[in-house]
Order: structure tokens, then C-alpha cells, then sequence
């Protein structure tokens, strides 16, 4: 059932991530970025909430007059800050759905990554909670529907003895006090536990993408600013509490479970959500992911570099005092319940190196699931039969599709648990001990990667810019990587290898090291 | 070039949504006759037990930082209220007083929707668990507008309806 879903799930989203992949590159596709968008988002809700909140009256009377004044009379920029603060947070909302769809149907919110699923569920939460109390503010009709089946839900609680919704019967019972609660949870109490739980949601994660690319950002402002000129957001008539509203214009991303308190009761629209809240929440142990066993240290080999904390995504690596008495200051632990077993830390370690033949490969640390030796012999097996004037080995994400492909298609490759995994040296000791003429690295780039930054550290080492970095006895032309030289392509990857092979010179040049 | 195109399509299509399902469709709360009327109240019933004098000798056997002379049972009577719209039942309901203790206040709050037009409307409280009768009612002719709320409260002090 749960395969059927994420299959489901990646064949829907499938339709909106390859356009966007192939107009934005897969590197900053928006569907790539969903986190990032969202808080953008509620940037653009926050700065435009503030000239909002310079003009606004907090007051039966003057809610309405002062919203309508930014709206018509000051349209050139209060008029434009409202639209945007509407199409901002319902942007939101759009994201926070897509967002949690990609989770769910790539399968990375169970095992260790259970954390951020569950501190995000409250956050749906919070947003839904400011987006109705922002429309509670404007006092128009929708206001007047807003407060009339807030209040009902909210009597329905069972903690709550008088009557919420009597409030809102007639003007006379309506003071201008409750309009300074409503203000101070929209403007103040509640983006303080947003704020919060957003810090919360990303605690675990190591160099978390708070900020989508900048065109990204750019583009997606200018949209909004485009919309909010021609289609600019208005308040629809003043709320008059002696009438009921027959028919309004909903916002649906926020109000879309409204109609349902007057259609069911206030009773089972809590269920329902409280049901659907409760099922997100337990989702990760449904069932319990299957985990490889965790990254390990070997003391003897690892000197205490730190560069395997500073590379781990999910924050699993923390230096500690030596403990072996070897004259190192520090050494790794890995913290079992947050290491994902995604293999970056190993790739990090400059202990892992194929070269090595007075010792066993055995790097400072390691990836039990598949070890650097076992990783060398596999490249040696992959090439034994690898024959011809171009001869490619590529590398892939294991679980992936791409490895799928590769196999059909009877190419040399080897699947490791992810592209982060693999040590520099070992694409230095494939050329250069020619097992290979290239190395094609295909994996998804960006936000794509499955482990997070997997591939992202991977380009900073083979272009030199981390450690461990690639040396440059390696000509980087032997090397191409799918998300970095065809960030366009959106096809098949024995297409992207095909075009890799055409581009290498022929004859191949003579390597400077040839196996020993 | 084509990825500009590409870009300005997925930017378009994406405010496009945004504009789109902010206002649309409409939703349609009432038909155009229709109208609402709210009742709503919150009020304590008559006590199960009345208060009652202790004697001296109950004073006596208490003690004495505890001999208050009247003892009150804090239980209070269901509520139950019925609501007719030419002779319509529109509304009953039997409500329990709040606290653990059951000697809270009744808190009333229902929404009903109507047909607009003229009805003779009657609604009557019983609120000593007597089984026979109303302690407080109401009858009185409304015309109900398209679209009007009516609000139908009680008033404890005067102990009578209030409509408005």
C-alpha cells in the first residue's frame, strides 16, 4: 500500500518536476526548493505585513476603513503590499503542499529523518492558523463568515464552557478588544512559534536551504508583483453582523474545510483534521523504514580531521577528545540516531584512498553496508569487461531509478548509497590507473539528492574547492557529472553517457600514471 | 531562450493558480431566500435541591469553621429548550449545565436556516425539571428577511426572550 502510494506519488509529481527541471535546470527548479520557497514566502508576508500593520486600526470600525484605505486609496503600495501578502501566504500553502507530497512519495521522512516530518506537522498548523486570523482582520463579509465558523470550531472544544461564536451575533456584542487579541496573535504570538518551529524543523540538518536560488526568488517575486497589479486582492463588503452573507468569494487554500462545518458539523471537521494530523504524525513508523547499518570510526585510521562533521548533512558526526591515546586532539563519533547511513562522511575521509598498499583499506570511517575496500574491488569488477576506445564508468545512488537505466543499457557502473560516498581518490585511481577513460557521476543534483548535499559536495571536491579535493594530476574532462553538465536534460541518463563519450577526444591521451 | 519562455510559462501558470483559487469559485452559504436565525443564551437553571436551613443540632456536629447556616446543593436542572416556527419544531434540545459538578450555566449556541418570510414564531424554556410546561416562553410574529440574521437570546435578568 505504502509503495503504491510513493509510486503514485512520484508519477504525479513526475509531471510537474520534469517541465520545471527542463525550464529552470534541476538545480533551481522550484520543485527542488519547496522548503526554501516557503519560508521565502513568508519573508514577502512578513515585510509586506509590516506596511500593512503601519496603516491598520485595530477596531471594529476602523479594521475595515483602514484596509480599504491601503487597498484604494494608497493602491500604488499599500494596495500592492496586501496583494502580495495574500498571493505570499497562499503561495505558501501551495508549497507546504507540494512539499510534503515530495517527502512522503520519495520516502524521506522515515528512519532517521523522522524529525523534521514531525516538528513540520505543526507548522501546517500555524500557517493555517495565521493566514485565518489575517483574514479575521480585514472585517469584511469573509471576515464575518472567518470569525462566525472559527468560533464554532473552537466551541466545540470541549475545554471551553461559554459560548466563542455568541460574539459575533450581533455588532453591539463585538468589542474592539477582541480585534487587539486577534492583532496581537497574528502579528505576534503566532509568528514567534513560527519562527521557532521553523528553527526546530531544520535543527537536524546541516546547512539547511533556507533560501531558494536567487533568480528563483527574483522570478517568483516579480510574478507576484505582476498578479497583484493586475488582479489586485479586495476586500469584499463591510461585515454587518445583522445579516448573514449568501454567497462570498473563498480563499480555498486556507478556507476549504469551512464549508464542510456547515455541511458536516463542527464536530467531525475536528475529526477529520485531528485524523489526518494524526496519521502525518505517525506516518514515519508506518511501517519503520529498513536502515542500513550506521556509518562506524575506525580509531586507527582516523586522525581527528573533522572534515567528515563538517560534511555530514544530517549533523550525525561530532568530534569528541581522543580517547585511544594516539597524539590527535580529536576524534569522530557518530551519533547512530541521526546518521542516515548515506556514506558522505566517507567520501570526506582522507584515509580513504584506493592508492594505499602498505595498509588494508580500511579509511578512519566507514560505510558497514559497503566498505571502501569492498567499494574498490567493486570498480575492478564493474571494468574487467569494459573494452573499446571510450570506455566509461559510471557511478549512480543506490535505490535509484538511474541504476535501473545503467543496467538495461549494459553499462559499467557501480551503485553506491550515494554520490557523496565516493572518496576523490577513487575517480583518480579509475583514470588513473585506467581502468576507465571517463567517469560519469549520475546522480540528481541540488535539492534532488536524496540524502541532501550529496552531490553537492561531491562537485565541490572533483572541482577542487573542498576537501578532499580531487588532484589535479586528473584532466576534468574525464569527468562528467549528470546534475553539473546536463542540468537540462531531463531524458534518459544512457543519453547524457552517450553524449559524455562523444565529447572525449579520440585517441584518448596517454595517462600520466599508468597501472603500476 | 526557450528556457526563458519556459520559466515565464511556469511563473504565469503558478500566480495564475494563486489568483485563481483565492477568489474562485463562489461559495454559496444560503439560497437567496433563505435567512438564519441564531439563538443563543447562557444561563444557569433553578438548583435540583433548594437551599435549605440547618438545624442546630446539623450546626452543632460541623465544625465550627464550617457552620454556615444554609446549605445549597450545587446541582443544577437540565435546560430544555424547544423552538417553532409555525408550529414547526425547529429546534429542541435537553442541555446539560456545565462543570463537573453540574453547577455551571446552560450555554446555547445554534445556527438554524430558514425560509425568509412572516412565521409566528414560539420558543419556551424549562428550567426546574418540571416535566410538564415552560418556565419562560415567547411568542411573537417575525418577518424574516433574505439574508437577515435574527437573533434570538435570553435575558436572565428579566428572564424573558429577547429577539432582534
Amino acid at each position: 500500500m505504502l509503495t503504491f502510494l510513493q509510486k503514485a506519488g512520484r508519477t504525479g509529481l513526475g509531471v510537474l518536476e520534469r517541465p520545471l527541471a527542463k525550464a529552470f535546470g534541476q538545480t533551481e527548479s522550484p520543485f527542488n526548493h519547496l522548503g526554501s520557497l516557503t519560508i521565502f514566502f513568508c519573508w514577502i508576508v512578513l515585510i509586506s505585513g509590516i506596511w500593512l500593520l503601519i496603516f491598520f486600526r485595530t477596531s471594529v470600525s476602523g479594521a475595515f476603513e483602514s484596509v480599504e484605505y491601503l487597498t484604494h486609496e494608497q493602491w500604488y503600495l499599500g494596495g500592492i503590499m496586501r496583494s502580495l501578502h495574500r498571493y505570499a501566504s497562499d503561495g505558501a500553502i501551495v508549497t507546504i503542499l507540494l512539499h510534503v507530497c515530495k517527502e512522503f512519495s520519495f520516502d524521506t521522512y522515515r528512519g532517521k529523518r523522522w524529525f523534521s516530518w514531525i516538528t513540520g506537522t505543526p507548522l501546517v498548523w500555524l500557517v493555517f492558523a495565521l493566514g485565518i486570523t489575517g483574514y479575521w482582520l480585514v472585517w469584511d463579509e469573509l471576515a464575518q463568515y472567518v470569525a462566525i465558523t472559527s468560533a464554532e470550531l473552537i466551541d466545540r472544544i470541549p475545554i471551553f464552557t461559554d459560548s466563542m461564536a455568541a460574539n459575533f451575533l450581533t455588532d453591539a456584542a463585538l468589542s474592539d478588544r477582541f480585534f487587539t487579541l486577534m492583532a496581537f496573535l497574528h502579528l505576534i504570538g503566532l509568528p514567534i512559534f513560527l519562527v521557532f518551529g521553523i528553527w526546530l524543523h531544520v535543527f537536524r540538518l546541516s546547512s539547511p536551504g533556507i533560501n531558494p536560488p536567487r533568480r528563483l526568488m527574483a522570478g517568483t517575486l516579480l510574478a507576484m508583483l505582476v498578479l497583484s497589479l493586475i488582479f489586485p486582492a479586495e476586500s469584499q463588503d463591510k461585515a454587518n453582523l445583522a445579516l448573514a452573507p449568501q454567497s462570498m468569494e473563498l480563499d480555498w487554500f486556507y478556507l476549504h474545510a469551512y464549508p464542510l462545518v456547515q455541511i458536516w458539523s463542527p464536530g467531525l471537521v475536528w475529526l477529520l483534521l485531528v485524523g489526518i494530523t494524526a496519521l502525518i504524525v505517525i506516518a514515519p513508523w508506518l511501517p519503520r523504514q529498513k536502515t542500513m547499518q550506521h556509518a562506524i570510526v575506525n580509531l586507527d585510521n582516523c586522525n581527528g580531521c573533522q572534515r567528515c562533521a563538517d560534511d555530514c548533512p544530517y549533523s550525525a558526526i561530532q568530534m569528541s577528545p581522543r580517547s585511544d591515546g594516539l597524539k590527535f586532539e580529536t576524534q569522530a563519533v557518530v551519533v547512530p540516531d541521526l546518521c542516515v547511513s548515506c556514506g558522505i562522511c566517507v567520501g570526506a575521509c582522507p584515509t580513504a584512498s584506493p592508492f594505499r598498499s602498505r595498509s588494508a583499506l580500511i579509511p578512519g570511517i566507514d560505510l558497514p553496508a559497503l566498505p571502501a575496500a569492498a567499494l574498490k574491488e567493486k570498480i575492478k569488477a564493474a571494468t574487467s569487461a569494459l573494452t573499446g576506445d571510450k570506455r566509461i564508468l559510471s557511478f549512480t545512488c543506490g535505490g535509484s531509478s538511474l541504476a535501473d537505466q545503467l543496467r538495461v543499457a549494459g553499462e559499467a557502473f557501480v551503485e553506491v548509497a550515494c554520490m557523496g560516498q565516493i572518496p576523490p581518490p577513487f575517480i583518480d585511481y579509475v583514470l588513473s590507473r585506467n581502468f576507465a577513460d571517463g567517469v560519469f557521476l549520475a546522480a540528481c543534483g541540488g535539492s534532488a539528492c536524496h540524502y541532501r548535499l550529496g552531490t553537492e559536495r561531491t562537485q565541490q571536491r572533483i572541482e577542487r574547492k573542498r576537501d578532499p579535493r580531487l588532484r589535479k594530476r586528473v584532466d576534468d574532462w574525464r569527468i562528467a557529472a549528470a546534475w553539473r553538465d546536463f542540468p537540462e536534460h531531463t531524458g534518459r541518463v544512457i543519453d547524457q553517457i552517450n553524449a559524455f563519450r562523444k565529447s572525449l577526444p579520440e585517441p584518448i591521451p596517454v595517462e600520466q600514471e599508468v597501472a603500476a | 531562450m526557450i528556457r526563458v519562455l519556459g520559466q515565464a510559462i511556469a511563473y504565469g501558470l503558478f500566480v495564475a493558480v494563486l489568483g485563481m483559487f483565492s477568489v474562485w469559485p463562489d461559495y454559496q452559504i444560503l439560497d437567496k431566500q433563505e435567512a438564519i436565525v441564531s439563538l443563543t443564551f447562557s444561563h444557569a437553571a433553578q438548583r435540583v435541591e433548594e437551599c435549605r436551613r440547618l438545624t442546630q443540632e446539623e450546626l452543632n456536629a460541623l465544625p465550627p469553621n464550617m457552620r454556615k447556616p444554609d446549605q445549597c446543593p450545587r446541582e443544577r436542572h437540565q435546560v430544555q429548550v424547544d423552538m417553532r416556527f409555525d408550529d414547526r419544531l425547529v429546534y429542541s434540545e435537553t442541555v446539560p449545565p456545565s462543570g463537573l459538578w453540574k453547577d455551571g450555566k446552560v450555554n446555547v449556541y445554534r445556527r438554524t436556516t430558514i425560509d425568509a418570510g412572516e412565521y409566528a414564531l414560539f420558543i419556551g424554556m424549562n428550567d426546574t425539571g418540571s416535566g410538564d410546561g415552560y418556565d419562560h416562553e415567547q411568542r411573537q410574529v417575525v418577518t424574516i428577511a433574505p439574508g437577515q440574521n435574527l437573533v434570538i437570546t435570553f435575558d436572565g435578568v428579566q428572564k424573558t426572550f429577547v429577539i432582534e
